[in-house]
């Protein structure tokens, strides 16, 4: 038996590919509909299978709006510059991440200014997603209730 | 089989089909106790997930392996195959298996080609480059530790052998095509046939040149191995070079909804 322990942040930048299901399922969600019996991390096949996700989700203008909506609360979390606000939302994501992030760390990402921009989104679309994913519910009842 | 599951909104996971499998290649002169015999290892691993639930998995799988050495010994000359069932439980860094099936190796003794085979295995790994963060002075202490008891040889089909373990480095360089890791490690076999070749234990210091890659790492290093043979109480020491390759895959397939 011989795994991988080195390369962990492969599946962090697996994320950040796919924003919708980051607001559909969360960050928690998505990283465990990737789970592989060989250990943490992301493997050969991982980013087909969200690709495959990805495509059989129709569109939502809900879906747009939140996006756009994380995109630009990364921006103005960047321009605050609040030191706790950005550690605390770090730690968030790569918490959420799991067992497959073991390499990074806070100061890691906060380090690289590409890096960190790409986990503030995340962690704001995570925080966005259960919002959505509770309006897309009542949108989805209502829609239903209509026909 | 992942089927429906819902988020805790509108959306549903679509149901899919997991296919988990892996591939390894093992070469080096690495046994101070069989001096200039280079001995290469291949192993292919293919099953499909009939079962998932949050960490744990049911796995049946084919495996195919292949070993072979410079001098012909028969113990390093074999071409076993399993058909198995495995049960994974995924732990936070590593896992814990079990599992059992049939081995097919051909036996000299008995004749016999098909053999009952079952093992536990248990693995772990760290990277470790966050605390090495703070300090900035290396790029982390990658380490693991593993341990796999079980009935695992055709050739020896009653003989349950039992091996673990463990390796700490250091990243003294890294860049972006590879990374340089100092190590020390620890190795021990035991059986309950008491063959001398499945009790030793070795101890190693050496360095590796580490490549990971999407779902896998490619390493070679020197080491300098102390093996110490439980049963006769000899002693082998010598330089031994190596290179291995891991690669895993986890390929789903979604239904048509």
């Amino acid at each position: 038996m011989y795994l991988n322990t080195y390369g962990g942040s492969a599946l962090l930048h697996l994320l950040i590919g796919y924003p919708r299901l980051i607001l559909v399922f969360g960050l928690a969600g998505t990283v465990a509909m990737t789970t592989a019996p060989h250990g943490p991390g992301r493997y050969l096949g991982t980013g087909s299978y969200m690709a495959q996700l990805d495509a059989a989700y129709k569109p939502r203008l809900a879906d747009a709006a939140a996006e756009q909506q994380a995109r630009q609360r990364a921006v103005d979390m960047l321009e605050r510059s609040d030191g706790n606000e950005i550690s605390e939302a770090v730690a968030h994501t790569l918490r959420q991440c799991g067992p497959g992030c073991t390499d990074l760390a806070t100061p890691i990402v906060i380090e690289d200014p590409e890096l960190l921009r790409h986990v503030l989104v995340l962690y704001q679309l995570d925080r966005a997603g259960s919002g959505v994913r509770s309006a897309a519910a009542g949108l989805d009842a209502a829609t239903t209730a209509q026909q | 089989m992942l089927l429906f599951a819902r988020t805790g909104g509108a959306q549903e996971v679509p149901a899919s089909i997991a296919y988990p499998g892996s591939f390894w290649i093992s070469a080096g002169e690495v046994v101070p106790a069989e001096r200039g015999n280079v001995l290469g290892q291949a192993s292919f691993e293919q099953g499909i997930t009939v079962w998932e639930r949050g960490s744990w998995f049911l796995v049946p799988h084919v495996n195919l392996s292949a070993m072979a050495d410079s001098y012909g010994y028969a113990w390093n000359n074999r071409h076993p195959a399993r058909a198995a069932v495995k049960i994974v439980r995924r732990l936070p860094g590593g896992m814990v298996q079990a599992g059992a099936g049939m081995m097919f190796e051909p036996n000299a003794d008995s004749e016999e080609q098909w053999h009952p085979t079952a093992a536990v295995d248990y693995w772990t790994g760290w990277a470790a480059e966050g605390a090495a963060q703070h300090g900035a002075k290396f790029g982390g202490y990658p380490g693991y530790a593993w341990a796999s008891s079980g009935l695992i040889a055709g050739r020896d089909p009653q003989n349950w052998i039992t091996t673990a373990a463990a390796q700490q480095g250091l990243v003294v360089f890294r860049s972006q095509i590879f990374s340089v890791v100092p190590y020390a490690g620890a190795a021990a076999s035991f059986d309950t046939k008491r063959r001398t070749w499945e009790n030793r234990v070795s101890y190693d210091a050496g360095v590796k040149l580490v490549r990971p890659m999407v779902g896998g790492v490619v390493e070679t290093g020197i080491a300098a191995r102390r093996q110490h043979e439980v049963l006769t109480g000899q002693v082998h020491f010598a330089p031994v070079a190596y290179v291995n390759l891991w690669i895993g895959w986890n390929p789903r397939s979604l239904f048509n909804r």
